[in-house]
C-alpha cells in the first residue's frame, strides 16, 4: 500500500487562515442581529417585555393569556387588523383603542403589561398617537 | 508554541467581535428603539444609531429610568410620592421639583381660566378614572359629585417659600395633566445630555422629537381620528416639536348612550363636553400636555379664542360633533 506523504498529514499554514476564518465566520453568524422589518404584516405580543406570540394579519385567529389583571384576548380579522376582544382590567383602555393594522401602530394595557405591535411591511410614521 | 499563539489570538478576536457585536453590527443610521411601561403608560424612545449602537440604548435607558424615577415621585397613589403624602397627611411639599412643577401647573390653572386644575383628584376617583380605582361604570349621584367639587379647588393650593400647603385641609393634588409631558422634556435632556442628535420620544399619546431620523428626513407622526379608523392628520417635525392628545377614546364609559370619560370640567364635575379629542403641537413638552387638557375643558369657543391669542401654538380640535379645527393645513377626517 502506497503511504501517504509525511507533509500532507500537519497542518499547512493555509489551514490556520481556513480555521480563523471559520471561527469568525460562525461568531459573525451567531451574534449578527436578525433583521426584524420588513416581510408581511404581524402582531407580536409582548408580555413585560418577552414577545409571547406572534399572529399574522392575513388570517383570522385569536389568543387569550391569563396575566395580572386576569384574562385578555386579542382577535385577528383579515382586512380589519387586530384588536383586544376581552380584559378583564378595570377600565379597559385597551379594548377602547380599537383595531390596529399599520406598521408602528401599538396596543397597550397597562395592568397586564401587555403589548400589541404591528410589524413588518413599511412603516409610514415613526409615531402613531390618537 | 506558535500554534497556540495562532489559536489564541483566533479566539480573542473572535471574542472582541462577539462582545462587540451590537456597535459591530448595527449598521449607522438604523433605528434603536426600546420600551417601558412608566408614567401610568406605554412609553417608547427611538433614535437612529449615530454615536454608537451602545452607547445611544444605554442614552434610551437612561432617559427611560428618569422616566419611571418621575413616574414615582409623581404619581399620587403610590405611598412614595410626597403628592401622596400631602393628599393623605397634609405633609407639606418640599421637594424643589415637585414644588416647581406644582407652581407651574398652578400659572397655568390661572392663565386658562380654571380649565387646568391639579385639585380634580377626587372627582377622578369618584368616576373611577384612575388606573387603580374600580371602574363603576355608572354616573355618580349629583350629591356625590357636590361633595367631591367641594374638595376641589386650584386656589387652595399654596406656595411659599418652596413650600406647598393647602388652606383646605380636604384638597387633593394630581399632577396627572402634566407630569407625563415633564417626564417627557426630562428624557429629552438625558438624551441630549448624553450626545444623542435625534430622538424621538413617545409616552401615550404624546410624541416628543429633536433631530433628523436620517438626513434629509424629518420625524414623521400620524394622527388618528378619535371616532373612527384612520388618520386625520399627518405632522413632519422639521425641527425640536411635539404633540400632545387629549381625548375622550380611551378612559370612558357610556351609559344609555351618553359617554362618560375622565377629563373633567372642575367648574361642573361631569366630563367636559366641548370636545373628542385637542392636540396641541408646540416645542415644550410640558406646555403642550397642560395645554390640551385645559383647551378640551374650555371647549371649542373659549379655546379658539385663547389660541387666536396665542399663535404660535399648533392645534387640531375635534368638537363633539367631530368637526375638526386646525392649524395645520392637511387636518381632515
Amino acid at each position: 500500500m502506497e503511504s501517504v506523504p509525511q507533509k500532507l498529514l500537519g497542518p499547512r499554514p493555509q489551514d490556520y487562515i481556513l480555521g480563523a476564518v471559520l471561527v469568525l465566520a460562525s461568531v459573525a453568524w451567531l451574534a449578527a442581529p436578525t433583521s426584524a422589518g420588513g416581510g408581511e404584516l404581524r402582531a407580536r405580543l409582548v408580555h413585560d417585555g418577552r414577545t409571547v406570540g406572534e399572529l399574522p394579519l392575513d388570517a383570522p385567529a385569536t389568543r387569550s393569556f391569563n396575566f395580572e389583571a386576569g384574562e385578555i384576548a386579542v382577535e385577528v380579522k383579515p382586512g380589519r387588523g387586530i384588536h383586544i376582544s376581552e380584559t378583564h382590567c378595570p377600565n379597559k383602555i385597551c379594548m377602547h383603542e380599537g383595531w390596529i393594522d399599520r406598521p408602528g401602530e401599538t396596543i397597550a394595557c397597562l395592568p397586564n403589561r401587555f403589548l400589541v405591535e404591528i410589524e413588518g411591511g413599511e412603516r409610514e410614521y415613526d409615531a402613531v398617537v390618537n | 508554541m506558535k500554534k497556540a499563539a495562532i489559536i489564541l489570538i483566533v479566539l480573542a478576536a473572535a471574542a472582541a467581535v462577539y462582545v462587540r457585536r451590537e456597535d459591530i453590527f448595527t449598521p449607522k443610521g438604523k433605528l434603536i428603539e426600546r420600551s417601558r411601561f412608566t408614567m401610568d403608560t406605554l412609553c417608547t424612545i427611538q433614535a437612529p444609531n449615530v454615536v454608537g449602537a451602545s452607547r445611544t440604548r444605554a442614552a434610551i435607558n437612561k432617559a427611560l429610568d428618569r422616566m419611571s424615577e418621575i413616574g414615582v415621585k409623581f404619581n399620587c397613589t403610590s405611598p412614595d410620592s410626597p403628592l401622596y403624602q400631602f393628599n393623605h397627611y397634609r405633609t407639606p411639599i418640599k421637594d424643589p421639583e415637585l414644588v416647581a412643577l406644582i407652581k407651574y401647573s398652578l400659572d397655568t390653572s390661572r392663565d386658562t381660566g380654571g380649565a387646568n386644575d391639579p385639585t380634580v383628584e377626587p372627582l377622578e376617583d369618584l368616576w373611577g378614572f384612575y388606573t387603580t380605582s374600580k371602574s363603576s361604570g355608572t354616573v355618580p349621584s349629583q350629591a356625590a359629585i357636590r361633595a367631591a367639587l367641594a374638595k376641589t379647588g386650584w386656589r387652595k393650593i399654596i406656595v411659599r417659600n418652596g413650600e406647598v400647603t393647602a388652606t383646605d385641609k380636604n384638597v387633593c393634588l394630581d399632577l396627572g395633566s402634566i407630569a407625563k409631558g415633564y417626564a417627557i422634556g426630562e428624557a429629552e435632556k438625558v438624551l441630549k445630555a448624553e450626545g444623542i442628535p435625534s430622538a424621538l420620544i413617545i409616552g401615550g399619546g404624546q410624541v416628543q422629537a429633536f433631530g433628523h431620523p436620517a438626513p434629509g428626513r424629518n420625524w414623521k407622526v400620524g394622527v388618528r381620528n378619535p371616532r373612527h379608523d384612520g388618520y386625520m392628520a399627518s405632522l413632519e417635525f422639521p425641527k425640536e416639536d411635539g404633540i400632545s392628545t387629549a381625548g375622550d377614546y380611551e378612559r370612558y364609559f357610556i351609559v344609555n348612550g351618553v359617554r362618560y370619560h375622565h377629563i373633567m370640567d372642575p367648574a361642573t364635575g361631569y366630563p367636559a363636553r366641548g370636545a373628542m379629542s385637542v392636540s396641541v403641537i408646540m416645542p415644550d413638552p410640558t406646555d403642550a400636555d397642560a395645554l390640551d387638557t385645559s383647551l378640551f375643558v374650555m371647549g371649542p369657543r373659549k379655546a379658539m379664542a385663547y389660541l387666536k391669542k396665542h399663535p404660535a401654538i399648533g392645534y387640531i380640535f375635534v368638537d363633539s360633533k367631530g368637526k375638526i379645527f386646525s392649524s395645520r393645513g392637511n387636518a381632515g377626517s
